[in-house]
């Protein structure tokens, strides 16, 4: 893959997205530089993703001694999830069968089964699936009869995920301790960004050789990547989304229609902005090389203030280290917080529930004095 | 690993403790390390007292304490590190000795003594791999050494300062969770072959009990196994590999318990048993 040859390593910054975004560059690096994109990695969860990037793009070889075994190490640990993961999404096919229901899996998982590069090298937790909100509760029955349990939530959270949530609280597996998410779509009824379950449920594939177990469309998949970085959470982990998308870009991308597709999907769903916001990031963070035709369509998505903003996602982008994380990042992070809670609630909610959060962390301190 | 800290007196203490270890105190920028440990000299508010931040790969900080306790804390720090990032070793929490080419796995239950038993047998010119981490290779089970000061607690501080005159100690840190800690440095031979692995022998469960004179009973095998799986780092993350190392290992091991009041006399009988 041909890029820009201004890379510059000694930026703290650059040194990680831009092995990513050409992993020829390993040969470059000194063992210090080397030393600090494997922190950077490591920290950032994205140890285990560098070293199959490093391996698809035919860079291993060209590694030193020192480097590969700080890598394998990590592979060690990514293989242990994706393994757990797999026995995970079986086992929960099984539970769903007892219903009737597929099991459908989203973002790691979904990758995982699917074989995709992005699931490759990837750290998971959680196992999240989408099932139709009307059968929340056959779902949730379900899972309770074979031996998950709800998480530790107060009344008061228990209430917020229920009503106003996208997803059920999560539950906990009483032996294995694993944690299923159950969704019913992907970002919540009372958002700004919001979608309908029954759009994603009725475009959902089968995997082969896999019956009963579903993912979304390859388009829906980056579109609640994209979804999940820009139109909700507060980008706690910016960096390792960004590099999902581009492992999913990588491998759809050269789909005939693909492109097309997208962009139709992005306006059905009304997440126009934040795919317009990832693309950009793919294309400024990790030199992606997004089809002309489609940049120019995207940009006419761009907000007023666009100006204000970019800067502070490029801030919450970066890797989780000392070295880029400075008070600039710091304050950025916050007003992604701030944003976050913005996103989600409108104001005649947001302001009661701050509220409450406050009043009863208030309570707790006064009891615990 | 690399260590990194504004602090002179850590970094004297480091010295001292680690004086013979290939590599330097000094920060070695163009190197490539397994990890990075971070100890950051603040002023903590609002005593006004002198601490120590420790932070491992540029990352959150995991601890905070006072300078005072500097020595401990990077020795817990260093533990930390090796168990969270040594996965190409099953890592089983034990202290390893070896003579004659043979090695003793020492397992540790609190309160059992194993640290103050592996002191001694050291004391008396046993090779010390290890006082905490066992390190089994995969492929053949052999036993990698973990060169580091062994950690001594309250009273067994005494008891080794008397029946080892030579050694070198550091300071005693009292009122850490733990009572009093000291540490000792390993001995030059040890140091001198840390990096020659050693085949086990014998896996010696130690239970020591007040007066109780010493004894040496077999261990069930399969016992054996469940026993130090639990007491594993990384079991769970290395899965299958780990099991079949740890069947190799308990097939070719002999398995027994000790019960001791006396070190020395635990010592003695050990040394007859495995010549």
């Amino acid at each position: 893959m041909a890029v820009s040859g201004s890379w510059q390593p000694d930026a703290p910054a650059a040194l990680l997205v831009g092995l990513f975004a050409d992993p020829g560059r390993a040969r470059q690096l000194l063992p210090g530089q080397w030393d600090l994109a494997l922190q950077q990695a490591q920290n950032t969860g994205l140890a285990g993703r560098l070293a199959d990037v490093l391996r698809e793009g035919g860079a291993w070889a060209s590694l030193s001694q020192r480097v590969k075994h700080v890598l394998t190490m990590a592979e060690m640990h990514t293989a242990r999830f994706r393994q757990e993961a797999q026995w995970e999404a079986k086992s929960m096919r099984a539970v769903m069968r007892d219903i009737g229901q597929p099991l459908i899996l989203l973002k790691g998982g979904a990758y995982v089964v699917r074989d995709l590069a992005a699931g490759r090298g990837r750290v998971l937790s959680d196992i999240d699936i989408l099932v139709p909100r009307e059968r929340l509760q056959a779902v949730e029955n379900i899972f309770l009869a074979r031996g998950w349990r709800p998480m530790k939530q107060n009344e008061y959270d228990d209430h917020y995920y229920r009503d106003w949530g996208h997803e059920l609280p999560p539950m906990q597996h009483m032996r294995r301790g694993t944690v299923v998410d159950i969704h019913h779509t992907i970002l919540p009824p009372t958002a700004r960004y919001t979608v309908d379950g029954t759009l994603l449920l009725a475009a959902a594939q089968g995997i082969p050789g896999e019956p009963d177990m579903m993912t979304l469309q390859p388009v829906d998949m980056m579109l609640h990547s994209v979804a999940h970085l820009f139109a909700d959470g507060a980008m706690d982990n910016g960096l390792r989304d960004l590099i999902d998308q581009q492992a999913l870009l990588r491998q759809f991308g050269t789909e005939p229609g693909f492109w097309r597709m997208l962009l139709l999907r992005a306006d059905e769903l009304g997440l126009q902005r934040p795919l317009f916001y990832a693309l950009d990031a793919l294309e400024r963070h990790l030199e992606y090389p997004v089809p002309m035709e489609v940049m120019a369509e995207v940009s006419t998505w761009a907000p007023s203030g666009w100006g204000l903003l970019r800067p502070l996602f490029a801030r919450c982008l970066r890797p989780r280290h000392s070295s880029v994380e400075g008070p600039d990042v710091a304050a950025a992070r916050f007003a992604i917080y701030l944003r976050s809670h913005y996103l989600r609630m409108p104001m005649t909610m947001l302001i009661p529930h701050l509220t409450r959060k406050a009043v009863r962390r208030w309570r707790q301190d006064e009891a615990a004095a | 690993m690399r260590l990194r800290t504004n602090s002179r007196r850590l970094r004297e203490r480091v010295a001292q403790m680690y004086a013979g270890y290939p590599g330097t105190v000094e920060a070695a920028e163009d190197v490539v390390a397994d990890f990075t440990v971070d100890f950051r000299r603040f002023l903590g508010l609002p005593r006004f007292d002198w601490r120590l931040a420790f932070r491992v790969n540029g990352g959150l900080r995991l601890s905070a304490q006072s300078e005072r306790l500097s020595f401990a804390l990077f020795e817990w720090g260093a533990n930390w590190c090796v168990s969270t990032y040594c996965q190409q070793y099953l890592a089983i929490h034990a202290a390893v000795v070896e003579r004659n080419g043979h090695a003793l796995v020492l397992p540790g239950q609190p309160g059992s003594g194993k640290s103050t038993l592996c002191a001694t047998l050291v004391a008396r010119g046993w090779r010390l791999l290890t006082d905490e981490t066992a390190m089994f290779r995969l492929e053949d089970g052999l036993m990698v050494p973990v060169v580091r000061p062994i950690s001594l607690k309250n009273q067994a501080i005494d008891v080794v300062e008397g029946l080892w005159p030579d050694a070198t100690f550091g300071p005693r840190f009292t009122d850490t969770e733990k009572g009093t800690v000291a540490h000792v440095r390993a001995p030059d031979a040890s140091i001198a072959d840390m990096f020659v692995p050693a085949p086990p022998r014998a896996v010696l469960f130690p239970t020591f009990i007040e007066d109780q004179p010493v004894e040496i009973k077999p261990y069930e095998k399969a016992e054996g196994f469940m026993f130090l799986a639990s007491n594993s780092f990384n079991y769970d993350v290395l899965g299958a590999a780990a099991f079949h190392c740890l069947v190799r290992v308990v097939e070719q091991c002999r398995m027994a318990t000790i019960r001791y009041g006396d070190g020395t006399a635990a010592a003695e009988a050990i040394e007859a048993e495995w010549p």
